[in-house]
């Protein structure tokens, strides 16, 4: 029903057709959150394939990289560089070396992404053409600042192109379609047939682990989804609606062997390093024997100030506790 | 230098770590592992798993453990009375208390933790595209993880 009277409000905003901004409090306000679930909508139900054209910079220059991508009947491949991704309806899958690994279910079984219209405002407006198509522009605003630009399909409502703004006037990241070609079409693929299972499982709130740094809410709206634990790793998600932000913990002090480059940036107690990911930004520090990892696609400042209010928890949890009292308890009867 | 029949380095990446490859082998493989997103990330995981097996902690000796010990040598019928017996046993609980307390009191070291970063990323995008959209949100991981600045 909330979905619906999302939809609804967004189909009479953008019938007017007019530059109407829409802020917090406004009738429309909440649609603040629909462009990216009508997309998402969209390329479940729509056959669609085409060239896909990704940009960002890094390292202070820009990076670019072409993809396809194919959409048909709720699923959706994406392949370049070697690699491949999948969207069914029930699965999030990746690709290695031949193998799919399953990364997720759907649904994952966390909370529900919070309104995003508590913190972003929408302005839709009309677009520009997008490979060839007629788009309805919506741009999303936090605070005073412009920090995406959605373009839609006129009439399939697919999301064509997304640009993201942090500083200065250009995108900093942007993924569009340079050829893009919508009707009916053919399944991308099978779901495989074999799959390997890399898929988390899912930690109940109550027993989270006193060494998982987890709290329920983070600074700048992000509020936990869920978390998960896979091969040792305890994965705590958030969202503020638009973004989500993923940090990952691991028992242990950080080697940074492997992982070269990255800015220092000052985290907790300690230095961290900022990377940048073809999607977002990554972080990387230590505190008290946990080393973390954030992952995100929010602007950078946004990812800093919310994992800077992370409560630093004290490893004393770890493996190696772990394994020192189960080795102290095969011990203890010999001294009894 | 024979590699793995799928075209990726498969178990050279433990000699290579083991520094088992001949230079013209450990050339070919780190050039390999320049263009080869899957098998960084499999080295990453290699050295990572290596790296807890060797970091494996010391284990401190229970409280009355050595007592016990020589307790129990008697019960298996040493003669207390016999002074050389009593001289191995205790040159024996003196040897093991040496070498439990040099484990023991040995600070525990945490493991070294390389984050397997390409993993990462993937996790938080395929989750992300669970309830967005999928298209902007997989597209990124078309591209190998390659940090920079």
């Amino acid at each position: 029903m909330r979905r619906l009277v999302f939809t609804t409000a967004l189909g009479l905003v953008t019938a007017v057709l007019a530059p109407v901004p829409v802020g917090p409090g406004g009738a429309a306000a909440d649609t603040a959150e629909e462009p990216l679930r009508t997309a998402g909508e969209a390329a479940q139900r729509t056959s669609f394939t085409g060239v896909l054209q990704i940009r960002w910079l890094a390292a202070g220059s820009e990076q670019t990289k072409t993809l396809s991508v194919h959409g048909a009947n709720g699923s959706v491949v994406v392949r370049g560089g070697g690699s491949a991704a999948m969207a069914l309806p029930t699965q999030r899958l990746v690709e290695h070396g031949g193998e799919w690994d399953l990364m997720w279910p759907v649904p994952q079984g966390g909370a529900e992404r919070p309104d995003a219209s508590r913190k972003y405002q929408l302005t839709p407006k009309d677009g520009p053409a997008v490979a060839g198509r007629a788009t309805r522009l919506v741009e999303v605003h936090h605070g005073p600042s412009l920090i995406e630009r959605l373009y839609l399909d006129d009439e399939s409502g697919l999301l064509l192109r997304r640009e993201q703004f942090e500083r200065g006037a250009g995108p900093v990241r942007s993924i569009g379609f340079d050829t893009v070609t919508i009707g009916s079409l053919t399944p991308p693929t099978d779901a495989p047939g074999a799959v390997v299972d890399f898929a988390p499982s899912p930690v109940v709130a109550h027993r989270v682990p006193d060494k998982v740094s987890a709290p329920g809410r983070l600074p700048e709206g992000y509020e936990r989804l869920g978390v998960y634990r896979r091969s040792g790793v305890h994965h705590v998600r958030y969202s503020d609606g638009l973004y989500d932000l993923s940090v990952f913990q691991e028992s242990g002090r950080l080697n940074r062997k492997g992982i070269p480059g990255g800015t220092p940036v000052a985290i907790g107690p300690g230095q961290g390093w900022h990377h940048v990911w073809p999607g977002g930004h990554l972080l990387l520090w230590e505190a008290k024997g946990v080393v973390y990892t954030a992952v995100s696609d929010a602007p950078l400042d946004q990812v800093l100030t919310a994992v800077r209010a992370l409560p630093v928890t004290t490893g004393s949890s770890s493996l190696f506790s772990r394994l020192r009292r189960v080795a102290r308890s095969l011990v203890q009867p010999l001294a009894d | 230098m024979s590699s793995a029949s799928d075209g990726h380095l498969g178990d050279l990446l433990s000699a290579l770590l083991d520094r088992e490859l001949s230079p013209a082998e450990e050339v070919s493989a780190r050039r390999h592992l320049e263009t080869c997103a899957f098998c960084t990330t499999e080295l990453s995981e290699v050295e990572t798993a290596r790296s807890w097996v060797r970091g494996l902690p010391a284990v401190d000796p229970p409280f009355g453990f050595l007592e016990r010990l020589t307790l129990d040598a008697g019960r298996l019928g040493l003669p207390r009375s016999s002074t050389r017996r009593r001289v191995g046993v205790a040159a024996l609980a003196a040897s093991a208390a040496a070498g439990v307390a040099l484990l023991g009191l040995a600070p525990p070291r945490e493991a070294p933790v390389s984050p397997s970063v390409a993993r990462l990323v993937e996790a938080h995008a395929t989750g992300a595209s669970a309830e967005g959209d999928p298209v902007s949100r997989l597209a990124p991981l078309g591209v190998p993880v390659s940090l920079r600045r």
